[in-house]
């Protein structure tokens, strides 16, 4: 418990680092880089919303807050898939791991994870143009009546990108970790005692590998995040991403300042969640 | 009684084809990427070519769908797509080899300053220096510092060099500190070699080798995104696959074509480009690296 509020602790700090950083970031790039007269420490958030990205909302508040829901969708049907798909043929990829099954389980994904993620959102704005006769990108319908099932489909057009190319990563990461412990001697031992391969996969190996796993629960979260930024750009998305996108373009310091620390402060929690499940891992 | 020694001639024969043997894999890998770059590379370079002039559509639009003569159909200008597009990722590989061998310089330079000291965890500060840096999105810090400083491609690719240099640190010390536990090295420290002459003989040429895997695959993972920075129109006026997918983006009612052909040659080349990066990585052994955004 001392050693995982102690992480914690470091967490929070490290936090905090990476938050100076984002300013040194954007100080060094605009105030320095890009000659530009506004800084870090003359803006605020009573400054206006420039109209380019306001949408309907009249605060800074409303305008985060709005946009964390929409990328939350997101990040749930991308990060959240990978992690489900990830784990389970990562480690079904281990079971079976005398038929190569880890290539061959991330071998598609690895593939699609090479289209440029920006280029697939177009393809799928021009078929459902041309295909179902819909308006291609998410800014071009609005739903007033009903369920709005157009909002989960906008997330997964945008979240398809993430969920493979991290998909593909998982995969190989966690079948690696686990083939590596089925390779470790006591397994040889297991085997001349009499256990079955299944008995000695789930009870022994996997068990032993767990607190590893955990530790790499939010390995591919920054790329996630970071893949925000081109695709609800390139899809007309109102999230976290394209706001970013669109104060960069106009210049708006709060909006990269805002939108920056949301994406760190989400990396740190789950961070800290990462902390809690290795913990918990290591005590059983 | 007939003279069994073989002719000198043949010896060397059969020796050549032995070491081409033992070097087949690195031959087939070489000559590979020099096909592909040779393809992209081919032909006349971008300097010429106005990209918001060739992306414009004039009234009425001279723009053909894709069919024999151009595959990918002509742009609104009537320039042939492909050919537009294999120049485009010329630019863009070019630019992310330059990028990735700066920044795999930079990560083994910084790496370096820690290497010589002789204390078990001397890479600790390096260590959680990534593991805060982890907490900064890749991309996040692209977009904001090309965009800021306007997008030249010396910032896009000091940019990309410094955040590889930055994020394959920790990966690097890790390789240095498996070099350290290696059974040659305590035989080494046992014959009372130096710590000096070990690391200079033994460990740095292992990491050095593994660094050549690194650096085929960090080749496409750095192709995509300067595409994708292009494509947020961040990095100019300069002819690039994102940009021709951006103007397409307008017209795709007009002319689907315009953003569906260039990402399928694009797609293609990063596929032979990580296809290629993996086997040399494999040929290597440099293991999993950490995508750096």
């Amino acid at each position: 418990m001392k050693i995982l509020g102690r992480r914690l602790l470091f967490l929070l700090i490290r936090t905090g680092i990476a938050l100076v950083l984002l300013m040194l970031v954007i100080e060094t790039s605009f105030g320095v880089l890009g000659g530009f007269e506004e800084h870090l420490w003359s803006i605020s958030l009573s400054d206006p919303i420039p109209s380019a990205f306001r949408g309907g909302d009249a605060t800074w508040r409303e305008v985060i807050l709005s946009r964390s829901v929409q990328s939350a969708y997101v990040l749930l049907l991308g990060f959240g898939g990978a992690l489900v798909v990830g784990y389970c043929w990562g480690i079904l990829a281990a079971r079976w791991r005398g038929l190569r099954f880890s290539s061959l389980l991330s071998a598609p994904f690895s593939l699609c994870a090479c289209a440029p993620g920006f280029w697939f959102v177009g393809v799928v704005a021009v078929h459902s143009f041309f295909a179902w006769k819909r308006p291609g990108f998410a800014n071009d319908v609005v739903v007033t009546t009903g369920p709005d099932l157009m909002q989960w489909w906008h997330a997964l057009v945008v979240a398809a990108p993430i969920f493979v190319t991290a998909s593909s990563w998982k995969i190989r990461a966690v079948s690696a970790r686990v083939e590596r412990e089925m390779s470790e001697p006591f397994v040889g031992g297991l085997v001349l005692s009499g256990l079955r391969d299944d008995e000695i996969f789930y009870r022994h190996v996997l068990p032993r590998a767990r607190a590893d796993l955990a530790a790499m629960l939010d390995r591919m979260l920054p790329f996630s995040v970071g893949s925000l930024l081109v695709l609800e750009w390139a899809f007309r998305y109102d999230g976290i991403g394209s706001l970013v996108v669109a104060s960069v373009r106009e210049a708006s310091l709060i909006g990269i300042l805002l939108g920056g620390s949301w994406m760190i402060f989400l990396l740190g929690i789950v961070s800290g969640i990462r902390e809690l499940a290795v913990s918990w891992a290591t005590e059983r | 009684m007939a003279n069994r020694r073989t002719s000198k001639t043949r010896r060397h024969t059969i020796g050549i084809a032995l070491k081409i043997w033992q070097l087949r894999v690195l031959l087939v890998l070489v000559g590979s990427y020099l096909l592909v770059f040779g393809w992209l590379f081919s032909g006349s370079r971008d300097a010429e070519i106005r990209v918001e002039e060739v992306l414009s559509v004039p009234e009425p639009p001279l723009w053909e769908p894709p069919e024999r003569a151009h595959w990918f159909g002509t742009t609104g200008t009537g320039v042939d797509l492909f050919d537009l597009t294999r120049r485009a990722m010329g630019t863009t590989v070019a630019n992310a080899a330059v990028a990735s061998g700066l920044g795999v310089a930079c990560s083994f330079l910084f790496v370096m300053l820690f290497a010589s000291d002789s204390a078990r965890r001397r890479f600790t500060l390096l260590q959680s220096a990534g593991r805060t840096g982890f907490l900064v999105p890749g991309m996040l810090v692209l977009v904001v510092v090309v965009g800021g400083a306007g997008g030249s491609p010396v910032i896009v690719v000091g940019t990309f060099a410094l955040l590889i240099g930055l994020q394959l640190a920790p990966t690097l010390s890790r390789w240095f500190e498996e070099g350290d536990l290696r059974k040659d090295l305590t035989a080494g420290t046992v014959l009372g070699l130096s710590r000096a002459d070990m690391m200079r003989t033994r460990v740095i040429p292992a990491v050095l080798r593994r660094l050549v895997g690194a650096f085929a695959i960090l080749i496409p993972v750095v192709s995509l995104a300067e595409m994708a920075l292009s494509f947020l129109g961040l990095t100019g006026e300069r002819l690039n696959c994102g940009t021709i997918v951006a103007f397409g983006q307008n017209t795709i009612i007009e002319a689907p074509w315009m953003v569906v052909a260039p990402g399928l040659l694009a797609s293609a080349v990063v596929v032979v480009l990580s296809f290629l990066g993996w086997c040399t990585a494999a040929a290597l052994k440099t293991g999993t690296i950490q995508r750096p955004w």
